[in-house]
């Protein structure tokens, strides 16, 4: 498969471990993968992609610039205000979720995470 | 595939040992009462990241530990749990625990015992019940309390999409589900599409075509009168249940996300209409109006009620703007900086050689030299730069210092704070690591002999709590370390009969202050009565002496009794370069530290030298009487042939003329004077390790390679003194000292 068949997923996490984890998970699953350090650096990922990512994965706790901020402002940026995005985070505070919900978020998935679930999640979003 | 999780698992604790730092960091300003929100959330992100990461490797220990600490510290973060001493103290503790467990997955540190987390667990646990701080996170669905909490592995073997879904020998039972998205499910990135899919998923290949779907369309109105972004369409689908239990589940869990923007509704065949299943799910809102009823939401109505929470706190835009100048670095691996380095260093010899050449007579072109010279400024710079890539701050080691004084002065009963100075003083990698060591052990010391009992500390007027201050800055290409406490000073008294007592001088010498405080540097000197726990680890001073003088650095000590003691690190800023001198010896050229070099004198052969009984010479300098080595003998140099005399061209004792020595000092004290036959240059050379490409030589510590090319050997002082003066009686020493005084 070419890198130009396969989804591109962006994911913006602050754990490099948790980068790692995603990196492998959806590089192994077909996925072409970019990431971001964190919020502020997923957004200049963002725009700098191209092509662009057909989803984005983000974390919520994260420095400088929190996953909550994230999303609202890539739904600010009209090119990409209707790219699904999904939370993959450890918070399951509802008032949290409804939040994200409200920003413009897609999903939302609790961490820990399994592949499969995530893999279902994105291709939830991107069918 | 193994090699892939084992790179993760690696980043993993390298994050660890970046994010425990910080967590000490953190804690530390929120006792100094420094702490904001942010420092606040930076704490609860450590832990969190920590046990984020761990769970992806099934590092359950460190899970569980985690977990408890984490939901401990969103009480705090959500302002529910004051931060006061106690708790703090509390969080400190279970911060170590946590660093041990994370040494424990390391496989660097002992199995932590099972106790201590428990007796750390029940403080969490009381600080969670003071709080409130509902514990943080698991799996959705997962009750909320820590010990059930159970983490998932990441599975990055296979990805099974193969459900286990095999229906049984019945006909399969139908479910019907109607569902309608709001307009906010499509402006949110999502589509009614993907919810059909995520239903067609539900079925096995083979059984996709048991899907019935309809879509509803009487809402939708004319073309004309169509508004682009309303939603108007509705759907049902009806779909077998294959597997007993499950599928309704997975069907609630389509529509998880989209709960609060899609009214749906699942029946199952048989089942009353209009009697919808319980909510499994919190936040899926199921409508009870008929799926093919017009639903009047308006957009803007929708995004203002479901804005519960205050907005964002800072605009995106601003973050942006800011966040060019943060974002300025990189991680580059070591090898790679140290590879640079290298080159470097090989530029610096190649250059050098170049421009011997080209002040030879046949190649003298003043032109050539001019440029040449543009060329050596750019060097030196790109020198500096690099070893500024591998300066880090001493921060890290610093602040692990805060748990060597916490741990040692509840293990000694004393109150003791220690205070950071100049942590962000930068000084080469390798030399950070190296300082970790000495640094804890001379800590240790301060707080089990420097500080006081609080007993004898309020007998003497002074706060209970006693104080070590840390601190490094640079001076003069150096980086100077000290080490400060506010106790009892050293007893001179008391290190002068140990010394005695334990052989280091003999009875009747009469040492100046300074010099009986240089005695807790000698190897085996120990004044505590009772070895206790802290410093008596069978390391003594001496070893951290060597362990500084090894990385080209002298410690000094300087103590004021009922005051307090100071210790003086002074280091060079790298060990990749050195401050030499060139001196000559039988032709070859070598270099000396200049760290360790006294002085350069000349003396009087016949007046100056002395010939001890046992044969050997010493020569007096200011009245002072230093064994001399002569360098050429020692190292066994290749003479010029001819008599033996002859070889050395500065001569023996006793002959008439003049002698040049270098007075050369080792970080004991001990000094010796080198005959060397001239000295030619002072000059930064670049440290090239002989022991990795050829064996170790005795009184001598690597090699570089000078200007013109050729290889030169830098001496280890400190083994050059240690054998002169094994040889040299030092009593004689004394005695011939008095007679030319």
């Amino acid at each position: 498969m070419t890198d130009e068949q396969k989804v591109r997923v962006l994911t913006v996490d602050d754990s490099r471990t948790m980068q790692g984890v995603l990196r492998k998970a959806l590089g192994e699953a077909g996925y072409d993968v970019i990431q971001g350090g964190d919020g502020v650096e997923g957004l200049e990922v963002l725009q700098q992609a191209s092509p662009v990512p057909q989803v984005i994965i983000t974390d919520i706790n994260m420095p400088r610039m929190d996953g909550f901020q994230f999303i609202e402002a890539v739904r600010k940026l009209e090119a990409f205000a209707n790219i699904p995005i999904i939370c993959l985070t450890t918070e399951i505070d509802e008032e949290k979720k409804n939040r994200a919900r409200s920003l413009g978020a897609t999903g939302w998935i609790a961490k820990p995470f399994n592949a499969e679930k995530l893999v279902w999640a994105i291709r939830r979003v991107t069918a | 595939m193994g090699d892939v999780m084992d790179d993760i698992l690696k980043i993993f604790f390298e994050e660890c040992d970046e994010l425990l730092p910080e967590l000490e960091r953190g804690l530390g300003e929120l006792s100094a009462e420094e702490s904001s929100q942010e420092t606040i959330n930076a704490i609860f992100r450590a832990v969190h990241s920590i046990k984020g990461g761990a769970a992806s490797f099934g590092l359950d220990r460190l899970v569980r530990f985690a977990h408890v600490y984490e939901s401990a510290l969103d009480g705090l973060r959500s302002g529910k749990v004051e931060p006061d001493p106690a708790i703090i103290k509390t969080f400190f503790l279970a911060m170590d625990v946590l660093s041990d467990l994370v040494a424990e997955a390391k496989h660097t540190g002992d199995e932590v015992d099972e106790g201590r987390i428990d007796e750390n667990v029940r403080k969490l646990e009381a600080i969670i019940g003071k709080g409130g701080g509902a514990p943080v996170s698991s799996e959705v669905g997962e009750t909320p309390v820590p010990d059930d909490f159970t983490p998932v592995t990441v599975d990055l073997g296979g990805f099974d999409f193969d459900e286990p879904a095999e229906g049984g020998g019945e006909p399969p039972q139908m479910l019907t589900v109607t569902f309608r998205p709001h307009s906010d499910l499509y402006s949110r990135g999502d589509d009614a599409r993907n919810l059909l899919m995520g239903l067609k998923e539900l079925l096995p290949v083979e059984e996709a075509g048991a899907m019935d779907v309809v879509c509803h369309m009487q809402d939708l109105p004319a073309l004309a009168d169509l508004p682009a972004e309303d939603a108007r369409l509705g759907w049902t689908v009806r779909l077998p249940e294959l597997s007993s239990s499950g599928i309704e589940d997975e069907i609630q869990a389509v529509f998880d996300w989209v709960g609060d923007v899609c009214d749906f509704q699942i029946v199952r065949d048989g089942q009353p209409e209009g009697e919808t299943e319980p909510e499994p799910v919190e936040d899926t809102t199921i409508q009870e109006n008929a799926p093919a009823a017009p639903v009047p939401v308006e957009v803007v109505e929708r995004v203002a009620q479901a804005d519960s929470s205050p907005p964002a706190p800072a605009a995106a835009p601003a973050k942006v703007g800011r966040k060019r100048e943060q974002n300025a670095s990189i991680r580059v691996d070591i090898g790679r900086i140290g590879m640079l380095m290298d080159m470097v260093g090989e530029m610096v010899i190649g250059q050098a050689s170049l421009e011997s050449a080209l002040t030879r007579d046949a190649l003298y072109d003043p032109e050539l030299l001019k440029r040449l010279a543009v060329i050596k400024t750019l060097t030196r710079d790109i020198q500096e730069a690099v070893m500024a890539i591998r300066a880090q701050p001493v921060r890290n080691v610093f602040q692990r210092m805060q748990r060597v004084v916490r741990e040692a002065s509840s293990l000694a009963n004393k109150d003791v704070a220690l205070v950071l100075e100049g942590e962000e003083t930068e000084v080469d990698r390798t030399l950070i690591e190296n300082l970790t060591d000495p640094l804890t052990h001379m800590l240790r010391n301060a707080v089990d002999h420097g500080i006081e009992s609080p007993e004898a500390r309020q007998a003497a007027g002074k706060p209970t709590q006693g104080t070590i201050w840390l601190s490094a800055r640079h001076r003069s290409g150096r980086i100077l370390i000290e080490i400060r406490d506010d106790g009892g000073g050293i007893n001179t008294q008391r290190v002068l009969q140990t010394a005695i007592k334990r052989g280091i001088v003999a009875s009747g010498a009469s040492l100046g202050e300074n010099e009986i405080n240089e005695l807790i540097f000698a190897p085996g000197f120990s004044t505590a009565e009772t070895v206790s726990d802290l410093s008596g680890r069978g390391v003594g001073m001496d070893v951290v002496k060597q362990a500084i003088q090894n990385l080209g650095g002298r410690v000094n000590i300087k103590s004021t009794p009922g005051k307090g003691t100071l210790f003086t690190l002074s280091l060079p800023l790298t060990l990749a370069v050195l401050d030499g001198m060139l001196i000559e010896c039988r032709g070859s050229t070598m270099v000396v530290p200049v760290s360790s070099v006294v002085e350069l004198v000349t003396v009087q052969k016949k007046d100056d030298v002395y010939t001890i009984p046992d044969g050997s010479h010493v020569v007096s300098v200011r009245g002072r009487c230093i064994p001399l080595i002569y360098l050429g003998d020692e190292l066994t140099l290749p003479d010029d042939g001819g008599l033996q005399e002859e070889t050395h061209h500065m001569g023996r004792a006793g002959e008439e003329g003049q002698m040049i020595v270098l007075v050369v000092e080792n970080e004991a004290g001990a000094r010796a004077a080198l005959v060397v036959d001239g000295v030619r240059d002072q000059a930064q050379v670049v440290i090239k390790s002989i022991e990795k490409n050829y064996r170790q030589i005795n009184g001598v510590s690597a090699a570089t390679i000078l200007g013109d090319g050729s290889v030169s050997l830098i001496l280890d002082v400190s083994t050059l003194i240690v054998s002169a003066t094994k040889r040299v009686d030092t009593r004689a020493l004394e005695a011939i000292a008095e007679r030319a005084a």
